[in-house]
């Protein structure tokens, strides 16, 4: 029926098609003039102004050679020191070892002294790599360049968690630069089988994107099915993670989070040895992890730093959290406008008391509430530190104070409010939290129309949606729902790492055990 | 990407629930009717009966892997007689399910929206059903299987919070002079288990068709214990004759309880509430098996739009009646056809079942 409508009333006529991709530069070959070669790659890159180039005479001969790179990607050190110093001065030995005639492979092996140097031919390669920071060299007479890695981006220094801040846990969080970032996963993980697989996404902006696993544990499938995913994105830039999360996930349009997002290195390593896969993006200082089920993203780092039984407890109190700041509102009409009798007498006095001048129904005062709530929290992440301060003060205590002194809403749902805003915060995903304070409202509707039976029937169907939802082929309210009785021990609760000895069944891991504590002897001498 | 299957436990959660939602409510003050004081083993020996019966469903659906029931009818006696023997099936699923919503909304309107139109509670509860079955059946376990505890702590705590009151001389003495009336309401107490018969829905979206019997037992027997303690329960508080006055038992015996401390009050809405839940997931089950047999019945392939269109007819037999209690005495009726189905229809099927499959060895 979709289709016949767009048939008819869908746009003839595509949009044109601007030449955005590397393709047609796929058989464009260098030739043996540097000149030529510098003067077509200037051009290839619209002669911008931080494209830098430099024609030299290799140790005094006639022999040209040229360098090509972009400003502010490079390490200036590596084309000084390493490319152009032994090309110009110290290339002496081996012209006259060759008599005279030089030869691509003595420059590589015994001139060259960069990281990585690949020979290189077609502009495609050229063009990518050299807007990636490398350096492009060339010689005259020869139809086969250089490509010397050089990259240096500038970034900030790792720093502490800021959405994720932890008790106990590592203090370390991943950057906008993707090297770091692989750099604080391989010093945890220094496993030969850890697999960070190199891609480029973006038409126009060719982000370097790594798919990060661990052969042997993780699910082929899953792997698979990633890489399937991220290679069929075709998108002209790419700026955040979430835009990648958003793309490859199950349903777009669930407001529950299908991947999980983190910043924390540590985090992020358990839940490759998990069996997860994890996609990192240069430019972003947060990973995504895939497949996510509702029970995994109510795991906190911090579970794990403390007993078991407490672990289990905070675990179970941010369940109720999420209970409560999904329906808290919404019963609380529920039970005061349709059903005061369910309440102990006295508390339904009270209530009653409480609201005896306010002149709105609960749910007016409720809705106030919830939209001066959500501009105070807009408010305080737009602006500065030290404002937001005082617009929380100002927000929380003088407007709510001044409200129920005004008799516009009552006590008791500024404490009602107040509870449910403080427990969307006890939601480790910050993503999570934020489709909880997006029920509220239906929540609070279902509630004034049909009472505590429109609040059941609302988590009814709730619940039927979660149900519905997948996470790359796993149920997103699993291990609860399929049962995995195996895997309950790190959902709801979370017991002694000593009963953990699998990795989550869920996940279907390959290698499906994490410890074998006890198995191992130690003797004197170890 | 592996394709979705039923696990065992999940065709047992849905076999518990499917008989927990409505009768679980109505089936005492019927039970006492035909058996008195000895209601609770007529319910005991009628789970017992239903679940011998329930098993040649089971094995019929093991017999054909990847097989519905209604398929299965066809198979064995054709297209045309098989649809012909399908239509009471599909007229008693239909009707159960819209009457079940029905009284539903009865028990809503009187315990927690007074004031509420019938049509309104009922269009909610039918929309939520339907979209639940929309949602395809392995979403549909999903829901069960949070439903399925749910059902189960509500009711044994209502069991054991009953039982402060209780007074065991009720249900004394056992079986005086009453074996035949015993025997003739456990044929009753039978036709309250309605969703037993679910397994020949189920077993065709299983892990491997054949799901392990345990589990077939262990999910027709939760809702025979559960419902024969209540029955006891409820007869020890109220007596037998108490009961026989009471439109609901169970949510009356929850309005009996009287806490200590002053904690929570009206104890009945609450439970009222928490037992949504089991009837949603009872009635949408009830509404998936209808829409089965309505696929299979009028030959058609789209899912989606047979499962739409019982939005409008589950509204339309939930409210063609408007007397509420000429609903449960059709409801209580409606169960004749189930007896047809459990006591000549399933067995006459698994008998031509095992003709046909010795003449295909034959041949």
């Amino acid at each position: 029926m979709f289709d016949l409508f767009r048939k008819i009333f869908g746009k003839k006529k595509r949009a044109k098609e601007y030449v955005s991709n590397l393709g047609y530069l796929k058989d464009k070959f260098i030739s043996k003039d540097v000149e030529e070669n510098i003067a077509a790659l200037c051009a290839i890159l619209n002669n911008s102004y931080d494209i830098k180039h430099r024609v030299f005479k290799i140790s005094g001969s006639d022999i040209e050679g040229a360098v090509l790179y972009i400003d502010n990607l490079i390490r200036e050190g590596v084309v000084l020191d390493h490319i152009l110093k032994p090309l110009m001065f110290e290339s002496a030995d081996i012209m006259n070892n060759k008599t005279g005639r030089l030869i691509l492979k003595s420059i590589k092996d015994s001139m060259l002294s960069g990281g990585s140097i690949k020979e290189v031919n077609s502009y495609d390669e050229i063009v990518l790599d050299v807007m990636s920071g490398d350096t492009f060299l060339c010689i005259q007479g020869y139809d086969t360049g250089f490509i010397i890695d050089s990259r240096e981006y500038e970034g900030r220094n790792i720093g502490e968690p800021s959405i994720e801040p932890s008790v106990k846990g590592a203090q370390e969080a991943f950057v906008e630069t993707l090297k770091r970032n692989i750099g604080l996963i391989r010093r945890r993980i220094r496993d030969p089988n850890l697999s960070l697989n190199h891609y480029t996404i973006g038409r126009r902006s060719k982000t370097d994107i790594v798919i990060a696993s661990i052969n042997g544990i993780a699910d082929s499938d899953i792997q698979k099915e990633v890489r399937k995913r991220i290679l069929s994105i075709d998108i002209d830039g790419n700026v955040e993670a979430e835009q990648i999360g958003e793309l490859i996930s199950d349903n777009p349009n669930s407001i529950f989070p299908l991947y999980q997002t983190t910043e924390r290195p540590d985090k992020l390593a358990a839940a490759l040895l998990e069996g997860r896969v994890a996609v990192l993006l240069d430019g972003t200082p947060r990973a995504l992890i895939v497949p996510v089920t509702l029970p995994m993203l109510l795991q906190s780092t911090d579970d794990y730093f403390e007993n078991w039984v407490i672990g289990s407890v905070l675990r179970i109190s941010r369940y109720v959290s999420m209970l409560i700041s999904s329906i808290f509102p919404a019963m609380y009409i529920a039970i005061s406008s349709f059903n005061p009798g369910m309440l102990p007498t006295n508390l339904a006095l009270s209530i009653a008391s409480t609201r005896s001048g306010v002149p709105f129904p609960a749910i007016i005062e409720a809705l106030l509430m919830e939209i001066i709530l959500e501009i105070l929290q807009e408010a305080s992440v737009r602006l500065p530190r030290v404002v937001g301060q005082t617009v929380s003060i100002v927000g929380g205590l003088v407007i709510g104070q001044a409200a129920v002194q005004a008799g516009i809403v009552s006590p008791i749902m500024v404490i009602v409010i107040a509870v449910t805003a403080i427990s969307c915060y006890a939601l480790p995903s910050y993503s999570l939290g934020l489709a909880t304070r997006l029920l509220r409202v239906p929540f609070m509707l279902a509630a004034v129309v049909f009472g505590s039976y429109g609040v059941s029937m609302g988590l009814l169907a709730l619940l039927v949606y979660l149900s519905s939802l997948k996470s790359f082929g796993i149920r997103y309210l699993s291990p609860l729902s399929p049962y995995r009785p195996g895997d309950w021990k790190d959902a709801v609760i979370r017991i002694s790492w000593r009963a953990m000895k699998k990795r989550p069944e869920l996940l279907n891991p390959y290698d499906s055990i994490r410890e074998n504590i006890g198995s191992k002897e130690v003797t004197d001498e170890d | 990407m592996k394709t979705d299957t039923l696990k065992p436990s999940q065709v047992m959660t849905i076999l518990a629930v499917a008989s927990l939602g409505i009768d679980i409510l109505i089936e005492q003050n019927s039970m006492v009717s035909y058996a008195g004081r000895d209601a609770w083993i007529s319910l005991l020996l009628g789970g017992i009966t239903g679940i011998l019966f329930g098993s040649i469903m089971y094995f019929l659906a093991s017999a054909y892997p990847g097989k519905s029931f209604p398929e299965i009818a066809v198979d064995i006696c054709g297209r045309f007689i098989g649809r012909l023997f399908m239509l009471p099936v599909l007229i008693y699923i239909l009707l159960h399910a819209g009457l079940s919503i029905n009284i539903f909304a009865q028990t809503i309107k009187m315990f927690l929206l007074d004031r509420t139109p019938m049509y309104a509670i009922v269009a909610v509860m039918a929309a939520v059903a339907v979209y639940a079955v929309y949602k395809g059946i392995f979403t549909l376990s999903g829901v069960i299987d949070i439903i399925f505890p749910l059902a189960v702590i509500t009711i044994a705590a209502l069991i054991l919070i009953s039982l402060q009151q209780a007074e065991v001389e009720n249900i004394f003495p056992i079986l005086y002079k009453s074996h035949m009336k015993v025997l003739r309401g456990s044929f009753f107490g039978l036709l309250h288990f309605p969703g037993f018969g679910h397994v020949a829905y189920l077993l065709c979206y299983a892990q491997d068709s054949k799901v392990s019997i345990k589990w077939y037992i262990i999910g027709t027997a939760i809702p025979v214990v559960l419902a024969t303690a209540l029955t006891l329960v409820t007869i020890m508080v109220f007596n037998p004759l108490g009961i026989e006055s009471l439109l609901f038992p169970t949510l009356t015996l929850s309005k009996s309880i009287e806490f200590p401390v002053t904690f929570l009050e009206r104890l009945e809405s609450i439970v009222a509430v928490l037992w949504i839940s089991i009837a949603f997931g009872s009635i949408s089950l009830f509404t998936f098996v209808s829409v089965q047999n309505f696929l299979i019945f009028f030959g058609r392939k789209s899912e989606k739009y047979v499962t739409l269109a019982h939005f409008p007819l589950l509204m339309i037999v939930a409210l063609f009646i408007k007397n509420g209690m000429k609903v449960i005495e059709y409801y209580l009726e409606l169960k004749y056809l189930l007896a047809a189905f459990v006591f000549i229809f399933s067995p006459m099927l698994a008998v031509l079942s095992v003709f046909q499959k010795r003449r295909q060895i034959r041949n």
